[in-house]
C-alpha cells in the first residue's frame, strides 16, 4: 500500500503514471496502425473486414479494450492534475516570455497537442466505432455480405424464427437458411464502407490528417520524456530513444494519415 | 569612455513594495550606461538616480558578484540570468545589449518564492529541501586517507558537475512549471554519485523529493528549458537519475521511508 500512495501522492509518482500510459498507449498505435495496413489491400476490404471481425468478437481483444480505455481515461485525468499542479506553482506570470531558444514548442505544448488528439480520438471513436456498433447497415446481398466479412445490424426472422441477428457475421450454414428461406439481402454494415464512405469526405479527410500532424508533435516529446521520467537516461542510449522517438512521431502520422488520403483519391 | 558608445536603455522594472503588495511593472528610462559595466553595476547607477531623487531604491539579491554564490537571480527578457548562456546576472554585461534596448527585469516566478521585494524572491525553501536529505553524514576525528576510497574519474568528474550547482533558482524561474527538479536532482545527485551518499541515497532521494513536493515546486515535463538556462550547465540527466532514485526507493527500498 505504501507503494501506491507514495506513487499516487508525489509529483514523480504521478508522472510515471502519465509516462507509463503513454507508452502503452504507444503500443496501442503500433497494434492499431499494423492492423489498419490491410486499408491498402485491393481486395474491396475483405481482409479490412476479416480484421475488423476478429478485433470486435475476439475475447481477449474485448478486454484489451477495456485497459485501453482505461489507459486514456488515466492519461488524461493525471495531465488535467499536473498541469492545475504546475499553474498553482507560478501563479504571477512573467510580463515578458521569451521560452523560444530554450526548449522546442513539442516540449511545451503537450497540452494543447494532446487535447487535439483528444477531440480527435472523440470523433474518431464516434464515426467508426460509434457508427459501426450502433449505426443502421444498408441492404445488402447476402452472399456479398459472406464474402466481404460484412456484420448484420437487424435481427432476420422467418415464421417467429430467427434466422441471424444483428451482431452476426454471416457464416456457410447462416447462408444456406438464408437462401432456404428465400431471403436474399439483408441489412448489414462494414468497416471497409464506413472508412470509405468517410473519407470520401475531404474535410473529414482533412481533420484526420491535421490530427495525425499534432499526433506526431505530441510523440515527440512524448516519447522520450516518458523514459526519462521513467529513470532511463544514459550517454550511450538516450540519444537513441530520442531519436526513435522522433522516427515514431513521423513515420506514425504519415502512415495514418496516408490512409484517408488514400482512399479519398481511390474513390 | 566617449559617449558615443554609451548606450540608452528603457527599464522595465517590476516593483513591488513587500510580499502582499500587487505589484507591477515600472519604466525607467536611463542613459549614460558604459558597455564594460555589469547588469548589477546598471541597477546601482539607476539606484543612485533613485535615492537622489528622493525615491525608494530598487531592491535586488547580490553578494559575490563573481558568478559563484547563486544570490543574483533576475529575469532579463524572459531569460533566467539574461540572454547569454552559462552566466549569472552578475556576470552579464552592457555590451551584450544595443542602444535604445527595452528591457524588461522580473523576479522569479514561483509559488515557492514568494516576492519580498522588488526583485528579491524568498528562496528558503531550496534550504528546507536541501536540509531534508541533501547532506551525508560523517563520523568526526580525523579525515581519512586521501585514496583510501578509489573513485573512477568519470564519475568523480559526474559528481563535480552536479556539484556546480550554485542554488541561484533559475531552473525554477525558467521552468514553464516552474519545477526545482534540476536543483533537487542535482543536489541529491552529487552526493549519489559518491561511495560516502551511498548510506542514505533512498532516504535522500524520498525526502527531498517530499519536501519539494510540501514547497509546491510544479512538475517536470522534460522540456529541458531548466539546463540550457542554468549559469552552471548542470545536466537534466540528474533528474532522470534522481526519478531512478526515487522509484528505486519507493518500490525496492527495505526499510519504509
Amino acid at each position: 500500500m505504501s507503494i501506491l500512495s507514495t506513487l499516487f501522492k508525489h509529483s514523480i509518482g504521478q508522472k510515471l503514471i502519465m509516462g507509463l500510459t503513454g507508452l502503452f498507449l504507444v503500443t496501442f498505435l503500433v497494434v492499431h496502425l499494423s492492423g489498419n495496413l490491410q486499408l491498402f489491400m485491393s481486395d474491396n476490404g475483405v481482409a479490412f473486414n476479416t480484421y475488423t471481425k476478429f478485433m470486435t468478437t475476439n475475447p481477449l481483444i474485448r478486454v484489451a479494450e477495456w485497459i485501453l480505455f482505461a489507459g486514456f481515461i488515466v492519461h488524461i485525468i493525471y495531465a488535467i492534475i499536473l498541469t492545475r499542479q504546475n499553474r498553482k506553482a507560478r501563479p504571477v506570470r512573467y510580463a515578458y516570455s521569451n521560452p523560444k531558444g530554450s526548449s522546442t514548442w513539442f516540449s511545451r505544448n503537450m497540452g494543447v497537442t494532446g487535447s487535439i488528439v483528444f477531440i480527435f480520438l472523440a470523433v474518431h471513436l464516434y464515426m467508426f466505432w460509434g457508427i459501426f456498433h450502433w449505426g443502421g447497415g444498408e441492404m445488402t446481398p447476402v452472399n456479398d455480405v459472406q464474402k466481404y466479412v460484412y456484420k448484420v445490424t437487424d435481427d432476420v426472422t422467418a415464421g417467429g424464427n430467427t434466422l441471424v441477428s444483428a451482431g452476426d457475421y454471416l457464416d456457410e450454414k447462416m447462408v444456406a437458411t438464408l437462401q432456404s428461406q428465400n431471403v436474399a439481402q439483408v441489412k448489414a454494415i462494414s468497416m471497409y464502407d464506413i472508412s470509405k464512405k468517410s473519407f470520401g469526405n475531404p474535410l473529414i479527410s482533412l481533420f484526420y490528417v491535421i490530427a495525425m500532424v499534432l499526433l506526431g508533435f505530441h510523440l515527440n516529446h512524448g516519447f522520450q520524456s516518458a523514459f526519462r521520467t521513467l529513470g532511463f537516461v544514459h550517454e550511450k542510449y538516450t540519444p537513441f530513444l530520442t531519436k526513435l522517438g522522433t522516427a515514431i512521431s513521423v513515420l506514425f502520422p504519415l502512415v495514418f494519415a496516408a490512409m484517408p488520403i488514400y482512399l479519398y483519391l481511390t474513390q | 569612455m566617449a559617449s558615443n558608445t554609451s548606450l540608452s536603455l528603457t527599464l522595465k522594472i517590476w516593483r513591488q513594495n513587500g510580499p502582499n503588495d500587487k505589484g507591477k511593472i515600472v519604466t525607467y528610462p536611463i542613459s549614460d550606461i558604459s558597455p564594460e559595466m555589469s547588469f548589477l553595476e546598471m541597477f546601482d547607477v539607476l539606484n543612485d538616480q533613485l535615492i537622489k531623487k528622493g525615491e525608494d531604491p530598487i531592491a535586488f539579491d547580490h553578494d559575490c558578484r563573481e558568478g559563484i554564490c547563486g544570490a543574483c537571480s533576475m529575469m532579463i527578457n524572459g531569460q533566467a540570468h539574461g540572454p547569454h548562456r552559462r552566466t549569472t546576472t552578475c556576470q552579464l554585461h552592457m555590451r551584450s545589449f544595443k542602444d535604445g534596448d527595452t528591457i524588461y527585469v522580473e523576479p522569479w516566478r514561483a509559488a515557492a518564492f514568494p516576492v519580498v521585494k522588488d526583485l528579491v524572491v524568498d528562496r528558503e525553501a531550496f534550504d528546507r529541501i536541501l536540509q531534508s536529505g541533501g547532506y551525508i553524514s560523517v563520523n568526526t576525528g580525523n579525515a581519512q586517507d586521501a585514496n583510501e576510497m578509489p573513485i573512477a574519474n568519470e564519475i568523480a568528474e559526474n559528481a563535480m558537475d552536479a556539484a556546480e550547482c550554485i542554488g541561484c533558482g533559475a531552473c525554477v524561474a525558467s521552468c514553464k512549471n516552474a519545477s526545482a527538479m534540476l536543483f533537487v536532482s542535482a543536489k541529491a545527485s552529487h552526493l549519489a554519485y559518491l561511495p560516502q551518499g551511498q548510506p542514505e541515497r533512498n532516504r535522500r532521494a524520498q525526502m527531498m523529493v517530499n519536501q519539494m513536493d510540501e514547497e509546491g515546486f510544479g512538475n517536470c515535463t522534460n522540456t529541458g528549458a531548466c539546463e540550457v538556462q542554468c549559469p552552471k550547465g548542470i545536466s537534466i540527466k540528474n533528474i532522470s537519475r534522481m526519478n531512478a532514485d526515487f522509484l528505486r526507493s519507493t518500490i525496492a527500498s527495505e526499510t519504509e521511508i
